[in-house]
C-alpha cells in the first residue's frame, strides 16, 4: 500500500478502513527524547519548536502542545494559588475552606461561565483565552502550531466535560460534602461548565483543521471508578453526550480521555456516542483484547504502559507489549498506539524509540 | 448494644449528625467511650472499607463516611485516656517528594483512623529527611508512603534507605506501585487499596 498521510491514517484507522500501518499518537513531555530526536539542546525558548519538530518526525497525532514554562507560583483573581513547572500546572491552595465558601464561589463562577466570549476556554487555571496567553484567535493559534507540526494531526484544544474541572477546583472532599448538602448547586455548576464548553465547541470546531478531538474528565483510578455509576449516569453521561453531539455536528470524531479503570461504565461511554477511548491504562486493568472483543467498533488510543513498562521495562518487554497490543487491538483499524497518557520524563528514550519502531514495522506486515 | 449498630449504620451512610447524636446518647446510657469507638465507629468504617474495595461505594461516599466517623470521634475523644488513644499504634503517612496527589493517601489515612490507629499525616511533597525527623520525634511503628507518579516512586526508595536504621516498618502504595517494586526497594508491605492498607498495617504491627 502506498504511504499515507498522517491524517488519512488516523481517520481511516478510526473508521476501520485500510491503513498502510498503525497510527502513532502521543503527548511528549520528555526532554532527553526531544533532544535525541532533534539533536539540539532544549531550552525554555526553543522548547516549543523542538517539541513540534520531534512530533512531526515521529507521530501521526498529538495533543496538548504547549511551551514549557518556568517554575513559578501564582494566584488568580479569585485567590486560587497555582504552581507551575515545565508542562505541569497544579492547584496548591483554594480561596475557601468549607462548603459555604465553596458554594459562594460556585455561584459566582456560574455567572462567569454564562458570560462566554468567543475564544474563551475553561482551563485548569480558570477561564482564559485559548492556550492561555495569546491574543490571537483560536484559529490563528491552531494554524501556527499546525505549521510547526507539519502533517501530524493536532487535536484542537481539549474539551472538558466539567466534572474533573469541578472536583479538582473544589477539592474532592469539599466536592463530596457539597454534593450531599446541596446537590442542586453542584448539578447547576456541572451544567454551566458543560454549556460553556458546548458554546466553545461551536466556536472552534472545524473539521478541516482537525478531524478528531479529545473530550475528557478524569473519573477513575487504579482499581475502578472514583464516582458511582449512579452518580455518573445522572451528573456526567448526559453532559458528555451534549459535548459529543456538538463535536459530531461538525463532523469531528470524539475520543474520550479518562485515566484509570473504566470497565464498569464502558457501555455508557459507547451509548454516549464516543468514537474512541484514551489512554487505555493497562496497569489499571484496562485490557485491549477484552475491549476489542466487546466493542468491535470502538477505537482505542494509547495502551502502552507509561507507569512501569516504558520507564523500567527492557526493550524486549516493550517489543512484546507493542506486538500484543497490535495483535489484540488492531483489527485493521481501531487502535492509535501510544503511551498510557504521556511520554513523561522517566520513560527511557530507547524504550520509546523501540515502541515506535516495532509498531510501524510490525503493523505493516 | 443496639446503639453501637446504629452508630455503625450512620457511619456507613455518612450521616454525621446522626453519628454525633447516637454517640452522645450512648454515653448518656453509660456506654464506654472505647466501645463506642470499637463497636460503632470502627465497625462502621470497616464495612465502608470493604465496600470500597469491592467497588460497592466510591471515593465521595468514603469521604462522607469518614467525616461522619470524625463527628463521632469528636464526641468521645475527650473521654479517652492517652493510652487508649495510642493503644493500637501510630502510623506516619505522607506523599513522597515531588508528588502532589493526595486523594488516595487521604483515604488511607481516614481508613487507618477509622480502624483506630493514631495517624500523623505529613501531607504531600514530603522529603525523606522530613519522614526521618518525624520518625525520631514521634516514634510511629509504621510509615506509609504514597506515590502516584513514576517520577516520584524513586523517592520511596531513598526514603526507605534513610529509615533503615530506625525501628519502623514501611508500607507503600499508589497507582504505579506494585508488589514487585515494593520487594525491590525493601518495603515491608504493599497494599493496592485503602482497606488492604489497614489489614497490612495490622499485620506489620503484629509482626
Ligand atoms: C486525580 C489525578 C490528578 C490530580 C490530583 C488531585 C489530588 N489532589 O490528588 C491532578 C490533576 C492535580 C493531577 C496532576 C498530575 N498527574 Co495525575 N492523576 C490523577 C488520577 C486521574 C487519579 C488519582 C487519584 O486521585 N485516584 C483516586 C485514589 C483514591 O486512588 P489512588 O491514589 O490510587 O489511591 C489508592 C491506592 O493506590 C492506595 N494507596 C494510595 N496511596 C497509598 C499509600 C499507602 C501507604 C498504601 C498502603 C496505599 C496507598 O490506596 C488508595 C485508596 O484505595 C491518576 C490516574 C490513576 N490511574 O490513578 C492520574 C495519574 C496518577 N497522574 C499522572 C500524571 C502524569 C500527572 C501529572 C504529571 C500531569 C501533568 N503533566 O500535569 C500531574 C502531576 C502533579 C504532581 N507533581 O504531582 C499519571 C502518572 C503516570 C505515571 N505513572 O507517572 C496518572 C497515572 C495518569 C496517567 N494515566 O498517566 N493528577
Amino acid at each position: 500500500m502506498k504511504e499515507m498521510t498522517a491524517r488519512e491514517r488516523v481517520v481511516n484507522a478510526m473508521e476501520f478502513k485500510p491503513v498502510d500501518r498503525i497510527p502513532l499518537f502521543d503527548l511528549v513531555q520528555n526532554i532527553p527524547l526531544i533532544e535525541y530526536c532533534t539533536g539540539e539542546r532544549l531550552t525554555l525558548k526553543n522548547g516549543l519548536d523542538l517539541l513540534c519538530k520531534t512530533i512531526s518526525m515521529k507521530l501521526d497525532a498529538t495533543r496538548g502542545i504547549a511551551s514549557p514554562v518556568e517554575e513559578k507560583t501564582f494566584a488568580d483573581k479569585d485567590g486560587f494559588i497555582y504552581k507551575q513547572e515545565w508542562w505541569t500546572t497544579w492547584l496548591v491552595d483554594r480561596p475557601y475552606k468549607d462548603v459555604q465558601g465553596l458554594v459562594n464561589y460556585i455561584k459566582k463562577n456560574i455567572e462567569e461561565l454564562e458570560d462566554y466570549r468567543p475564544g474563551d476556554i475553561w482551563t485548569f487555571a480558570g477561564k482564559a483565552n485559548v492556550w492561555g496567553q495569546s491574543d490571537k484567535s483560536p484559529r490563528e493559534q491552531f494554524m501556527e502550531l499546525q505549521e510547526k507540526l507539519g502533517d501530524t494531526v493536532l487535536f484542537p484544544s481539549e474539551s472538558p466535560v466539567g466534572l474533573d474541572t469541578a472536583w479538582i477546583r473544589a477539592g474532592m472532599e469539599l466536592f463530596s460534602y457539597a454534593y450531599v448538602e446541596d446537590p442542586d448547586i453542584i448539578s447547576s455548576w456541572l451544567q454551566a461548565l458543560a454549556d460553556f464548553e458546548v458554546r466553545r465547541i461551536h466556536d472552534v470546531a472545524d473539521v478541516d483543521l482537525s478531524p478528531v478531538t479529545l473530550v475528557y474528565a478524569d473519573l477513575a483510578f487504579k482499581t475502578g471508578l472514583m464516582f458511582s455509576p449512579k452518580f455518573l449516569r445522572k451528573e456526567f453521561f448526559p453532559r458528555l453526550k451534549q459535548l459529543v453531539d456538538a463535536w459530531h455536528s461538525h463532523g469531528i470524531k470524539v475520543i474520550y480521555h479518562s485515566d484509570g479503570n473504566l470497565m464498569e461504565v464502558m457501555d455508557d461511554f459507547v451509548a454516549a456516542g464516543v468514537d474512541g477511548i484514551n489512554p487505555v491504562e493497562t496497569i489499571a486493568g484496562m485490557d485491549i483484547g477484552v475491549i476489542r472483543q466487546r466493542y468491535p467498533q470502538l477505537t482505542m488510543m494509547g495502551g502502552i504502559d507509561c507507569s512501569q513498562l516504558l520507564p523500567y521495562g527492557t526493550e524486549e518487554e516493550v517489543e512484546a507489549e507493542v506486538k500484543k497490543a497490535i495483535d489484540q487491538g488492531f483489527s485493521g483499524g481501531g487502535l492509535l498506539l501510544g503511551s498510557t497518557t504521556e511520554i513523561h520524563p522517566d520513560c527511557k528514550v530507547e524504550n520509546v524509540l523501540k515502541m515506535w519502531n516495532v509498531a510501524t514495522t510490525y503493523s505493516r506486515r | 448494644m443496639l446503639v453501637f449498630q446504629e452508630i455503625a449504620e450512620a457511619v456507613i451512610c455518612g450521616n454525621a449528625k446522626k453519628v454525633k447524636e447516637y454517640a452522645e446518647r450512648a454515653l448518656e446510657d453509660g456506654a464506654l467511650p472505647q466501645s463506642i469507638v470499637n463497636e460503632g465507629l470502627i465497625a462502621g468504617m470497616n464495612v465502608v472499607g470493604m465496600k470500597f474495595k469491592n467497588n460497592e461505594v466510591y471515593v465521595p461516599e468514603v469521604l462522607i463516611s469518614a467525616r461522619a466517623m470524625h463527628a463521632g470521634m469528636d464526641v468521645v475523644k475527650p473521654l479517652l485516656s492517652a493510652s487508649e488513644l495510642q493503644d493500637k499504634g501510630t502510623v506516619l503517612i505522607g506523599t513522597v517528594k515531588g508528588d502532589l496527589h493526595d486523594i488516595g493517601k487521604n483515604l488511607v489515612r481516614m481508613m487507618l483512623e477509622g480502624a483506630g490507629y493514631r495517624v500523623i499525616d505529613l501531607g504531600v511533597d514530603v522529603a525523606p529527611e522530613k519522614f526521618v525527623q518525624v520518625v525520631q520525634e514521634q516514634k510511629p511503628q509504621v510509615v506509609g508512603l504514597s506515590a502516584l507518579l513514576t517520577t516520584t516512586m524513586v523517592n520511596m526508595r531513598s526514603t526507605i534507605e534513610r529509615l533503615k536504621s530506625y525501628p519502623v516498618k514501611v508500607m507503600i502504595g499508589g497507582a504505579p506501585v506494585t508488589q514487585k517494586f515494593a520487594d525491590e526497594i525493601g518495603a515491608d508491605a504493599y497494599a493496592p487499596d485503602a482497606a488492604s492498607a489497614v489489614e497490612k498495617a495490622g499485620q506489620l504491627l503484629a509482626s
